[in-house]
């Protein structure tokens, strides 16, 4: 039974993590995911993409907004960009009937969002089972945005119904409950709880990198200073650093590009990639990225703006979705035109130099 | 500035950078320079602090203390406190939810004011929402 995978996401999100800024209102570019955000070096996009992968998904479609850099592009993983949030759902359709008259019967739609620890062979024999059109992927608390779609009734009743209101439908369809791990990642503390489970091993996801004592590990290029403290269970993203005296403790995970000042406690916290944490300074219950640190205890979030502190070391330069190769291609020529324009201006100083020298 | 029973409340200013604690240490020192100066700090206005503003209040502390005087904090909002914690200043001060509580603590027994403090006056510091820009 030939099965395509249609997953809708929106930017990762550059000050999260509240409820209220989990999503914050941007028109342009759509809803901010947690799904983007690196979890031990991987985000829960590309997890989700690689699980599909393995239970059988011959394709899978993404529908993202241009600044969406949380996976890796292959030949089974083909993107779209859409400008507008509401423009997703119109892509997600035309793909639908673009992957149906290629054969596909079956799709597996997907807002993310939620990370889910779903069984697709038990949920497409219920839906086979069923015979309904959509079948709707519930937790014990709820619709999880995801939906099995049986293409050829969707496409004969010629509507698409996405995104699908349950609530509003006179005969609503009958619910798969999936009973593995889920995580909705609505908020920051969702994603807190997301790093402890997959710490103490209550889901799927497993830290990259080298084990290097029980509950400690470490990703390439990651430099821990021989005075540095790492009490398990820990995780150091790539190429972060962790200088003298610091200590990282209770489930903490710093992911890559990542510094720990001389001193400083980190606890129970979760360091997204690039930040830096300054000397001395304690940071405990607390979601930090690049300047914005999250409160977990207290549920505030502030934007921390002396750099002795916490600050953000990610290049001004957006980085470059790999899936992009025009955009890749502009930005290399500009590079390329700025390091020739430095050069030339370097050689313009260097002769007035020599100029001035001579007059005096 | 209000000053009852010889504690002097300073309200401190909304942004206390490098700029401001200069100024501000400047309009203090007379008063750090007397004896025994009982001082609170008033922080309802304060709505950034940031690494040099923390400076002030250990270099305000300091002086305080080397004349046997005290420095107490009040009225500091959550997201200030965050940052008392985050640099692990709090556990340097007595913190309270208003000046009034700051300054009646200076003038409670030693006794009396152990039994409050083990009652955390920190506990005030509760947990709200909201953002600093």
């Amino acid at each position: 039974m030939p099965l395509s995978a249609i997953l809708l996401t929106g930017k990762r999100p550059s000050r999260p993590m509240t409820r209220e800024y989990a999503y914050p209102q941007a028109p342009d570019l759509g809803p901010a995911s947690l799904a983007c955000v690196d979890v031990f070096g991987q985000s829960v996009m590309q997890r989700t993409i690689n699980r599909l992968e393995r239970a059988g998904v011959r394709a899978t479609s993404v529908i993202t907004t241009p600044d969406c850099v949380a996976f890796s592009a292959n030949k089974n993983v083909a993107i779209t960009i859409t400008e507008k949030p509401a423009d997703r759902w119109c892509a997600a359709e035309r793909t639908l009937k673009k992957e149906a008259q290629r054969g596909v019967d079956t799709f597996l739609i997907a807002e993310l969002g939620a990370y889910v620890e779903l069984d697709l062979q038990d949920a497409l024999r219920f839906h086979k089972a069923k015979g309904q059109p959509i079948t709707c992927i519930h937790d014990s608390h709820g619709p999880l945005c995801f939906w099995l779609v049986d293409a050829a009734q969707v496409i004969a009743s010629g509507k698409f119904p996405f995104p699908l209101d349950e609530e509003a439908l006179e005969h609503p369809p009958i619910p798969y409950l999936v009973d593995a791990h889920v995580n909705r990642l609505s908020d920051a503390r969702e994603f807190r709880q997301l790093v402890v489970d997959s710490f103490l091993g209550r889901c799927s996801i497993a830290p990259f990198g080298r084990e290097i004592k029980a509950g400690v590990w470490i990703e390439e290029g990651a430099r821990v200073h021989k005075t540095a403290r790492l009490v398990a269970p820990v995780y150091i993203g790539r190429n972060t650093q962790v200088q003298p005296a610091a200590v990282i403790t209770r489930f903490t995970n710093l992911e890559h590009d990542c510094n720990v000042g001389e001193g400083s406690l980190v606890a129970d916290a979760s360091i997204l990639s690039h930040t830096v944490i300054g000397k001395g300074l304690d940071v405990a219950a607390a979601l930090v990225d690049g300047s914005d640190y999250f409160h977990l205890d207290r549920n505030l979030m502030l934007r921390i703006q002396d750099p002795n502190w916490i600050s953000d070391s990610a290049p001004l330069q957006p980085q470059v979705p790999n899936y992009l190769p025009e955009y890749e291609e502009s930005f290399r020529r500009s590079r390329q035109l700025e390091l020739e324009y430095s050069q030339y201006l370097s050689r313009a100083a260097g002769r007035l130099l020599e100029v001035f020298k001579g007059e005096v | 500035m209000t000053i009852g029973k010889a504690v002097i409340v300073k309200q401190l200013p909304e942004h206390l950078g490098a700029q401001q604690s200069q100024a501000f240490f400047r309009e203090l020192a007379p008063l750090l320079a007397s004896d025994r100066p009982r001082l609170v700090f008033d922080f309802t206005a304060v709505r950034h602090l940031d690494s040099a503003g923390v400076e002030l209040l250990l270099q305000c502390m300091e002086e305080a203390m080397k004349r046997n005087g005290d420095l107490k904090l009040a009225a500091v909002s959550p997201q200030l406190a965050v940052i008392l914690e985050m640099t692990r200043v709090d556990r340097l001060f007595e913190i309270f939810p208003n000046s009034a509580d700051a300054v009646e603590s200076f003038h409670r027994f030693p006794a009396q004011s152990l039994k409050t403090e083990a009652a955390s006056p920190r506990s005030s510091l509760s947990s709200g929402s909201g953002k600093q820009d």
